[in-house]
């Protein structure tokens, strides 16, 4: 036996060095696997949930509210792509410190996993998912809410021909009531109004486009559903109704 | 013990994580190849080299349960000693220091490198331009310079060099493309091929 090999044997009696038990190991893989696991899982989510908030923006209408008003509005779904962002680089570092983790490109990886959370974040959505995260968001977590209630109050500038709420009376065939979203009621002539082939009922969120002609009174010149949102590549069939499943388009 | 020297890397480890003793031949058989590897990665002197490979064996030693026997026990051991070599160097880096004294005669092998640029049939001018080859590999950044040296110093193939560097085999063969045409510019700048 060598000198250096008695010095090393030394050390490791007299630091009585031993080797780590191999469940060290296994649980550490385990925990990478996991951990990569749950990376796209939150990721396929938040997808989902980026998706629903695009889809859930009335892009048409943004013009309308000004410039400094939009960039608030895009907040929540840059919030969520940043979310998606951290989740392929903690799903990427977990992969590539499992055994053959390092044997595929970065590239590679980081591609599937957006793909996964891609094809995962449609079903999340079409699966109305991301509808019921949004709700509990709104119903249990304060800041969310908070958020919510920011965004919907955006729509509401009457100064700049437009307002956002709630119908809560058909008064005639041309006159309704509507709360807006700061809590303020508006008796909306809706004569005029460009509806297309939306049909009004109680309850219905709407987006009013038009001006304020006397204190609280407002000339409806275009009505659309507060729901309903382009781009139309992600107006997929059916899931338009099931945020408010008490109206028709 | 005694017969420890016909059994195989793997067996031993076997043996070594029951009894330390057994862990004295692994480092017999893996001393002077990862001592070497250390010196030509780094250009430290024998003394630093020596510590960063006590290290390194002592890391071996703690981690025996984490190694994949579906692998080579060298590549392993070649993957926590490059760690070891590339944390001391990062720790040491301004008292890194280039050793230029050297017992290896492997210059050879990436003078072949050079070798369609240059014919050098004289043994001085061989020798002259086997420690300038020396050198100019610690003028590398490191990521071309571990490649290079895993390749042609040490005769790892590209898999081995994948699982020492952690690094995807495409990648390795890029890098280690591109060591090539850096090492050889350099050398054309330092007229090592003339």
């Amino acid at each position: 036996m060598s000198k250096f090999s008695k010095d090393i044997l030394n050390k490791i009696q007299k630091g009585e060095i031993k080797p780590r038990p191999r469940w060290h190991f296994v649980l550490w893989h385990a925990l990478l696997w996991s951990s990569f696991a749950l990376s796209i899982l939150v990721g396929s989510l938040v997808t989902g949930m980026f998706i629903f908030e695009v889809r859930s923006t009335a892009w048409d209408l943004l013009p309308h509210i000004g410039f400094l008003h939009i960039l608030p509005l895009l907040l929540l779904p840059l919030f969520w792509l940043v979310i998606l962002a951290l989740m392929l680089f903690l799903g990427y570092e977990a992969f590539s410190n499992t055994k053959k983790g390092y044997k595929y490109k970065p590239l590679l990886i980081i591609g599937l996993s957006i793909l996964i959370s891609i094809i995962l974040g449609v079903v999340v959505f079409q699966a109305n998912l991301a509808n019921r995260v949004d709700q509990m968001g709104k119903e249990h977590f304060g800041p969310y809410s908070r958020w919510n209630s920011f965004v919907n109050e955006s729509w509401v500038k009457p100064n700049m021909g437009i307002i956002a709420g709630q119908i809560i009376e058909i008064n005639t065939e041309e006159l309704i009531t509507v709360v807006d979203y700061t809590g303020e009621e508006w008796y909306v002539n809706i004569t005029d109004a460009d509806m297309s082939d939306l049909s009004l009922e109680i309850g219905m969120e709407i987006m009013i486009l038009g001006r304020e002609s006397e204190d609280y009174n407002f000339e409806a010149k275009r009505i659309r559903d507060a729901d309903a949102g382009p781009p139309k590549f992600l107006n997929m069939e059916g899931r338009f109704h099931e945020r408010n499943p008490n109206h028709d388009v | 013990m005694a017969d420890l020297k016909k059994k195989t890397d793997t067996e031993v480890i076997q043996l070594a994580l029951q009894n330390q003793e057994a862990f004295a031949e692994i480092v017999i058989r893996y001393e002077k190849k990862l001592l070497r590897y250390i010196r030509r990665f780094t250009g430290l002197n024998k003394e630093s080299a020596e510590d960063v490979l006590q290290e390194a064996f002592i890391k071996i030693y703690r981690n025996l349960n984490a190694f994949d026997q579906s692998l080579k026990f060298s590549s392993w051991a070649y993957r926590i000693t490059h760690n070891e070599a590339v944390n001391y160097l990062r720790k040491n880096k301004k008292k890194e220091t280039l050793s230029l004294e050297s017992d290896s005669e492997d210059e050879t092998s990436l003078i072949e490198v050079l070798r369609s640029d240059a014919d050098v049939k004289d043994e001085v001018l061989k020798k002259e331009l086997k420690k300038n080859v020396r050198k100019l590999i610690h003028r590398l950044p490191n990521h071309y310079r571990e490649v290079l040296v895993l390749r042609y110093l040490e005769d790892l193939d590209y898999a081995e060099i994948s699982h020492v560097l952690k690094k995807p085999i495409g990648t390795v063969s890029t890098l280690l493309s591109r060591a090539k045409e850096n090492f050889k510019k350099l050398a054309i700048k330092n007229h090592l091929n003339e």
